[in-house]
């Protein structure tokens, strides 16, 4: 799998991030959306070149010296197709589109031939940051309706999975979260 | 109500001559019913602004817990709050993050009965190096009652216990029938894993991941579903040994 010729990486995003690059990885926080993202190796890679210059058979051979992989450009189109969902690019849109051209069993398959298990999608985890609330201890149906907004944020709701404590009107009630 | 109002209070409060406070709280208990058989209500304020009201105290004052315990985590400025369980064993720390309803307090009292030193069913508490301090609020476990939680006695009298570093982070939710087969977690993985139950996340996500990044140094980190806690606790045991 090839694409044409001078094909350039899109441009990571800058602004409003958190980068901590540790040995293996990296941990961007995303300060406008509250969403941590661990960036595996390849991904790391992957998002160091989106510099709007380096084409993408340039950041394929990049990668497969680096990983010692002959994983080619379909590792890329992932790591670019996990970086944009993940809102850490900025353009343009042609490549970050190109998914469905590099299968995720594509790459599993490429990655697999040479054992590199460390590296199999997912490239990017993501975690939502929780509201306070929501990494509190629960409260019963009872409680919350106690509860005056705004102090009603989310709290869990004792012994109801996916339920929460949350404003309705000038009431605090049970709802789905 | 007084000594009710005080169990409200987190685990190592101290009195304080402080005339100024960052939050005030006012309690206005109701009476019981009247000869006209009025009940008024209790309210609980917080500031200025209303944070509860129900003709039962016993809500309000949970209400008032809760608040107060999510102050103080969210604004804690020396200290970082992780909702999770946490025993010691030899010397370190067993971290159990995890949402309400995950089984991680289940899990606590099983590593209790196993030998661990209770530290909180609560929240880990970190402090700037990455150690975990205690936070032992009675151990409570949810049943079928319709209070919803029975709360045993916190174990062990005594002194409280040290903070500790981190010797093992077990990403884990009770799943009936699952067999513990966790997965090791990298340091990165280890920390969002982490870093998605930091009550003040939002608020301070630099100074959340320098201290998580600290703790995590040198750690084990497992994910993966467990059933009964009595059946994990040896392989919990033996991962941090």
């Amino acid at each position: 799998m090839t694409s044409g010729f001078g094909e350039s990486m899109p441009q990571a995003r800058t602004t409003d991030l958190l980068i901590e690059v540790l040995r293996d990885e990296t941990l961007v926080y995303d300060l406008r959306r509250h969403r941590a993202h661990c960036l595996n190796r390849a991904a790391a890679l992957v998002w160091k070149h989106c510099d709007g210059r380096t084409t993408v058979a340039a950041t394929a051979t990049i990668l497969d010296e680096a990983l010692r992989l002959s994983a080619g450009e379909a590792l890329v189109r992932t790591g670019l197709d996990q970086l944009t969902r993940a809102h850490l690019l900025n353009g343009p849109p042609d490549i970050r589109g190109a998914r469905s051209r590099y299968s995720r069993r594509a790459v599993l398959r490429a990655l697999g031939l040479t054992g590199a298990a460390a590296l199999l999608p997912p490239l990017v985890e993501t975690v939502v940051s929780p509201v306070s609330a929501e990494a509190a201890s629960c409260l019963t149906d009872a409680e919350c309706r106690a509860l005056i907004p705004p102090f009603c944020s989310g709290q869990p709701i004792c012994g109801s999975p996916g339920s929460c404590c949350q404003p309705r009107g000038m009431r605090c009630r049970t709802g789905q979260c | 109500m007084l000594s009710h109002i005080v169990n409200c209070l987190p685990p190592g409060y101290r009195p304080s001559e402080a005339t100024r406070v960052d939050r005030l709280y006012s309690l206005v208990v109701g009476r019981p019913a009247s000869g006209l058989g009025l009940r008024r209500f209790t309210l609980l304020y917080a500031d200025a602004m209303r944070l509860a009201r129900s003709l039962e105290v016993p809500e309000v004052l949970r209400a008032l817990e809760s608040d107060i315990q999510l102050y103080v985590a969210a604004g804690a400025r020396r200290r970082l709050f992780v909702h999770a369980g946490v025993v010691g064993w030899r010397g370190r720390a067993i971290v159990i993050p995890g949402r309400s309803m995950s089984g991680k307090s289940t899990l606590v009292a099983a590593l209790i009965e196993a030998g661990a030193t209770y530290y909180s069913d609560e929240y880990a508490v970190f402090d700037d190096q990455g150690r975990v301090h205690p936070y032992p609020r009675a151990l409570s476990l949810r049943d079928d009652s319709v209070a919803g939680r029975r709360e045993l006695p916190m174990p062990g009298p005594g002194r409280a216990p040290g903070p500790l570093p981190l010797g093992l982070l077990a990403v884990t939710r009770y799943r009936p029938g699952a067999r513990w087969r966790p997965r090791p977690l990298s340091l990165g993985r280890a920390e969002i894993e982490l870093l998605g139950h930091t009550v003040a996340a939002r608020q301070q996500p630099a100074r959340a991941l320098s201290v998580l990044s600290r703790a995590l140094a040198g750690t084990i980190a497992l994910k993966g579903a467990r059933g009964e806690a009595a059946d994990v606790v040896d392989a919990v045991i033996g991962a941090v040994s």
